[in-house]
Formats: C-alpha cells, sequence, structure tokens
C-alpha cells in the first residue's frame, strides 16, 4: 500500500471511487432507454408493415423480449467487454456500434480539445486582466466580454466566423475536418485518429497545417462560447484570493507582487477553477453536437444526431456510454490535477 | 535617551467604502524607542489593526492616508514601491491575529521562508533553508517539520511559525497585532513567554496590539490608548495604570473584573460610528463627567506629567 498522503495512494482510491459514479451512469441510461416510449423494433418496423410474428423474432433476436433484470446483466456484461452489437440504422446497418464510434470519436476528442485550448487561453486570460484590475476599464470590458459572449448561439457564432474568415477574407476553410487534393495531400495515415497528431507522426508538416487550418474556426466558435464562463469563473476567484489573508501577509513580509500574483491569488484561485473548468470540458463534448453540425465534423455528435434521426437505438446507446466512459475519466483526470496543486486534498 | 525608531506624526487614515470615509485614524502621534513595547490598546474598530498596516504600507488601495512615518528618520510614506517592499519583512515585521488563515496553504514552511528570505536578500537557497530550520528551532518546532504544510499544524504552532518567520530577518521593529487573541490561554501564555524572551535575547522595538490590559501590564513599558481612530492617552504602563487620565482609559481599567468582588464594569454605550463621528471629544456621549466643552471642543493631547499625556478637557482633575 503506498504511503497515505502520497499522489499515487491519492490516484489509485479516486480511480477506485469512480467505477461506482460509473455504475450509476450506465444504470441511469440503461433505465431511460428502455423506460421511454418506443422500441427499436417497433421503430424499425414503423411503416413496413411486417407480420406481429416478424416482430416478435427480431424483439427475441435482439433480447428484448425479456424481463428487465434479465437484459440489465446482459447490458452491463456488452458494456464491459466493449460488445454493443451491431447498428440499426441505414447509414451503418449490420457495422458493429464501437467500430463506428471508433471511426468518429478521435473528431470529437480533437474538436474539444481545440475548443478547451482557446476557451482556457481566452478565459484565463481575461479572467485575470479583469481580476487584476477590478472596477477599472479592464475590467469592465471583461465583465462586458463574459456576460455577452455565453448567451451567444454557438451555432450563430460559428456561422459568423465562417461568413466573415472562410467565405469573405478565405483565411480559413469553411468547414470539414480536411480538404486538400487527395493526390498530393491525402489525409494522414490513421495511427490515432486525431488528424493533428497523425500528421506530425507521419512527420508532415504541410498535413498538419492544413489539419489546424480546418480546425482552427469550429475550436475558436466551441471555445469562445465556453470561454465566457471561464472568464467570469477565473475573475471571480482571483478577487476571492487577492483579497485573502494570506496574500496581505506576504505583502508585509515584503514578497514581490508578481509572486504574490502567482503564487499565492492564482494558485489558490486554480482550486475551484480547475474543477470547474474540467467539468466544462466535459459538457464541452456535448456541446460539440451543434458546432459539428455547423461545420459538417464528422464527429461523434454528428454520429449522435443522425441515429436519433434513423432511430438506430444500438447505435445511440453506445454513443451515450461511450459520453459516459469520457465524462467519468476526465473527472478522475480533475481530481489527480487537483491532487497536484492541493495538498490538503491528497488526504 | 535616545532618538525614536519609529516615529508616527499626524496620521490619518480614511478607508474609502460605499457609504462614505471611515475615518480609522484621525490625527495619531507616537513614538516608539529602540528596544522599547509600547503596547496599544482599545476597543475593535478604535482603528488599532489600522495603525500597523499604515506603518508597513499595506493598506487596501484607495485608502486616503497623510501624515508621516519615519523609520529610524527616513519617511516611509515617501519611499518608492520597492523601496518600501524592501522595508517590510526586514525592518519591520507584522504578526497577525488570525495564524490559521496567514499562510498559503499550498506552500510548505519551509517554502515560506525561502521565499521570505530571499526577497530581502541575496542568499542561496541552502543558506535560507539553514536559517529557517534555526528559526523554527528557536520557536520550538522541530526541524523534522519544515516540509509539512501550515494545514498541518496547530492555531498555537502556526503563531509560532508566524513569528519565527517575522523574526528570521531579524527587523528593528515587530508589530503584533494582537497576536494570542484567537489562541486558548495556555498557548497565550507560551506566546508572551515568547516576547519576554525576544526582550530579553533581541534588541527589538514591539508594538503590542492588543485589547487585554492584563497583557499590557505583563509585556509593555509604556502603553498608548486609542478611541475611535483617536490617541487619547500614552504613558508609561505605571502612570496609565495607577492614575489613568482619560475617562476612557478608567473604564477600560475598570472593566477588568476584580477576583475579590467578581464584579465587572463595562462603559456604557458603544464606540461611534466612524464615517460620522461626534463633534468634539468622540467619547463624550458615552462619558459620565462630560461637560458642555466635551462636545464644543475638542480636547488636545496635553502633557500631564512628564511622559503622560492625555486629551481631556479635565485631565488635570484625576491627576
Amino acid at each position: 500500500m503506498p504511503k497515505q498522503g502520497s499522489l499515487l495512494a491519492y490516484t489509485v482510491s479516486r480511480l477506485i471511487l469512480a467505477l461506482p459514479t460509473l455504475l450509476i451512469l450506465l444504470t441511469v441510461l440503461f433505465l431511460v432507454l428502455r423506460i421511454l416510449p418506443g422500441d427499436p423494433v417497433s421503430a424499425l418496423e414503423a411503416g413496413r408493415h411486417r407480420s406481429i410474428r416478424d416482430i416478435a423474432a427480431d424483439k427475441a433476436r435482439l433480447g428484448l423480449d425479456q424481463p428487465w433484470w434479465i437484459q440489465y446483466p446482459v447490458y452491463l456484461g456488452q458494456v464491459f467487454s466493449g460488445n454493443f452489437g451491431v447498428s440499426l440504422g441505414s447509414l451503418y446497418l449490420g457495422q458493429p456500434v464501437l467500430g463506428v464510434i471508433a471511426q468518429k470519436l478521435p473528431a470529437t476528442i480533437e474538436l474539444a480539445i481545440g475548443g478547451m485550448i482557446v476557451a482556457t487561453i481566452m478565459g484565463v486570460g481575461t479572467g485575470v486582466l479583469g481580476g487584476a484590475n477590478r472596477d477599472k476599464l479592464p475590467d469592465v470590458i471583461v465583465r462586458l466580454y463574459g456576460g455577452i459572449i455565453w448567451v451567444i448561439p454557438v451555432f450563430w457564432l460559428g456561422l459568423m466566423l465562417q461568413l466573415v474568415f472562410a467565405v469573405g477574407l478565405h483565411w480559413f476553410p469553411p468547414n470539414l475536418r480536411y480538404a486538400a487534393d487527395p493526390v498530393i495531400y491525402p489525409p494522414p495515415t490513421h495511427i490515432t485518429g486525431l488528424y493533428t497528431l497523425d500528421s506530425l507522426l507521419e512527420g508532415s508538416l504541410d498535413k498538419f497545417a492544413i489539419s489546424i487550418d480546418h480546425l482552427f474556426l469550429p475550436s475558436l466558435t466551441l471555445g469562445l462560447v465556453v470561454s465566457g464562463f471561464f472568464t467570469r469563473t477565473v475573475r471571480a476567484n482571483l478577487l476571492r484570493t487577492i483579497n485573502s489573508d494570506y496574500v496581505e501577509a506576504a505583502r508585509a513580509r515584503g514578497v514581490p507582487e508578481p509572486f504574490i500574483v502567482l503564487r499565492y491569488a492564482f494558485r489558490n484561485a486554480l482550486i475551484p477553477i480547475v474543477t470547474i473548468l474540467g467539468l466544462q470540458f466535459a459538457i464541452l463534448f456535448a456541446g460539440a453536437v451543434l458546432t459539428e453540425k455547423t461545420f459538417s465534423w464528422d464527429g461523434m455528435g454528428t454520429l449522435l444526431l443522425n441515429s436519433i434521426d434513423s432511430r438506430d437505438y444500438a447505435m445511440i446507446q453506445g454513443t451515450v456510454v461511450v459520453y459516459a466512459f469520457i465524462i467519468v475519466i476526465i473527472s478522475v483526470i480533475i481530481d489527480v490535477i487537483n491532487g497536484l496543486i492541493d495538498p490538503r486534498v491528497r488526504y | 535617551m535616545t532618538g525614536p525608531l519609529l516615529r508616527v506624526q499626524d496620521l490619518y487614515v480614511h478607508y474609502s467604502t460605499r457609504r462614505g470615509y471611515v475615518r480609522a485614524l484621525e490625527g495619531i502621534t507616537l513614538d516608539v524607542y529602540p528596544s522599547e513595547t509600547l503596547g496599544i490598546v482599545g476597543e475593535t474598530g478604535c482603528g488599532k489593526s489600522t495603525l500597523g498596516k499604515a506603518i508597513l504600507g499595506i493598506l487596501p488601495p484607495r485608502t486616503r492616508v497623510s501624515g508621516q512615518i519615519l523609520l529610524a528618520g527616513v519617511e516611509l510614506t515617501k519611499l518608492r514601491r520597492e523601496e518600501y517592499r524592501m522595508i517590510r519583512g526586514k525592518d519591520i515585521a507584522l504578526i497577525f491575529q488570525d495564524p490559521m488563515t496567514r499562510l498559503n496553504p499550498l506552500m510548505t514552511i519551509e517554502d515560506h521562508f525561502i521565499e521570505e528570505i530571499q526577497s530581502h536578500e541575496n542568499v542561496s537557497k541552502n543558506m535560507a533553508r539553514e536559517r529557517a530550520r534555526e528559526a523554527l528551532v528557536s520557536m520550538g518546532i522541530h526541524e523534522s517539520r519544515i516540509k509539512n504544510y501550515p494545514h498541518e499544524f496547530s492555531g498555537g504552532m502556526r503563531q509560532r511559525i508566524m513569528i519565527a518567520m517575522a523574526l528570521v530577518l531579524k527587523p528593528s521593529l515587530l508589530i503584533a497585532d494582537e497576536p494570542t487573541t484567537s489562541l486558548d490561554v495556555i498557548v497565550e501564555s507560551q506566546i508572551l513567554e515568547v516576547f519576554h524572551d525576544l526582550k530579553r535575547g533581541y534588541k527589538m522595538s514591539l508594538l503590542l496590539i492588543t485589547h487585554n490590559m492584563g497583557t499590557v501590564a505583563e509585556v509593555c513599558d509604556r502603553v498608548a490608548v486609542l478611541y475611535a481612530g483617536r490617541l487619547v492617552e500614552i504613558g508609561s504602563v505605571k502612570q496609565v495604570f495607577h492614575k489613568p487620565l482619560h475617562p476612557y482609559t478608567q473604564g477600560l481599567l475598570a472593566s477588568i473584573i476584580h477576583l475579590e468582588t467578581k464584579e465587572l464594569h463595562s462603559i456604557e454605550g458603544s464606540p461611534p460610528d466612524l464615517i460620522s463621528p461626534p463633534e468634539g471629544c468622540h467619547f463624550h456621549p458615552r462619558c459620565q463627567f462630560a461637560q458642555p466643552i466635551c462636545v464644543e471642543k475638542d480636547p488636545p493631547l496635553e502633557e500631564f506629567e512628564p511622559g503622560h499625556f492625555a486629551a481631556c478637557h479635565f485631565g488635570d482633575k484625576f491627576l
């Protein structure tokens, strides 16, 4: 057993605690998908006039004729063995759900990370600017920014950015993940599925530039909308710590002001900020749905929308379960980062 | 007697608030001599803590400050920002009332010490660490605990750490702002013992801000009494305790519980609102001896016997 209070012990305990969280999430998903009216088979059969016997046969094939206490353990077993069944929708009919998701997931991860980088730079930058200049002009502008940017609808901002930077100025491509001459610049070989990373692994800076070009506007859209919330969080927390007793005491000891802002105010403000930023990152995955639609970004969001359209229950369930896993993983990462910053939470 | 180490002259401090300016200090003049302990007493909100922060120049922004603060002849309020910073911690150190919240929870004790020493002196990390160790041990904290975080110490230990930090650069003036108020009585007596040792060991001046008259009698050479932002009486502990000239001081001394009678006097009423203080003597609404002149005229600080000053129109009546 590692020493109590060590980062390793803390991380292990967080991982163990994540399991019940995951189980609860999966159970809720199971219930929601089954309690809702309608079921995959009747949704598929709608308007196809097939015999009741055929329908019953389909239900039996999918295990839907079983009571929930039989279905539930089967469902859990499938989830943990990575078997999500095959697609029932017209788009990917018969293809394994997990295979399709594996194709789409990297695009969304790339977009979410891009959005997160934009949101962090903008949010922390403006938040610190406002917090350090309380009630002066920069702070007023920052507060205005934080308030306005986060009520702007994602798709509207996306359209405006497309209009200005793609259609008007031609600085960036208007949509898609990778649009270039397939002979000269074919998409990078699939290694991780992240185009930016893959092109670097391949050693092609040109392909990297193309990937970044395409990634820029969607990331900016997603990041800017989320950054308003970051701005307000960072500013409020910085104001709280900059007026704290330990900051006053550090001033009394003659600690230089830059150290006070960095080591005292900012580091302490970071603790709640990391938690909130992490949770936002999880929400960002979901928020990417609209951004993906706006930029024809072929990721999980688009997949989810298409699956809902074609009533592809297997795919919907697979997608949502993957989202649940991502959220749980992110929250573990947040906990570990907080443990790194704050010695008090390691116990 | 040699010249004073610290001279505060006509110090005004007005805090800016939404309701208007709070007149926290109104024309304070006092001296602190080398290796002397001066007690500053008064009720909560009389400006005691403000005085300590004003001397260090760490009042919040937009606070109006006027008057002179001289340390060994140097006018502090005229110093440039960086010069003033070098004085803080090095020449004047401040110990706060609440040790629980005064340390950065994310830094070890060692980090605090090294940061402070390196903020003022060009020494290596190892040298700084060595001095930190010595300072801690001298305050009775085991050196093995130097890498611990603040939350791993008790309140009394943290206050001893704060004192060790205040002393590590050997300042000529130590300001202790109610250093024992938030601690239990046993720890309090330990801390007071530390101050006794300090007076003997270091040649350091101590400005002890407190509301505890017992502490003053035990530790201080001279005592200054503050009421509603004004200095109402100052003199040697003997003079002030035996012959209090200001009715407020008399009231304070009467408020100490008597062992024989178990009686506890208190001063009627409460301190005035410092945004709009009363005319004339600020104490007149609560003073049992108040006369018409007390409402009209603000009494100046007068010397009634050598070294014993009071701001009362009738000070000579109490001699």
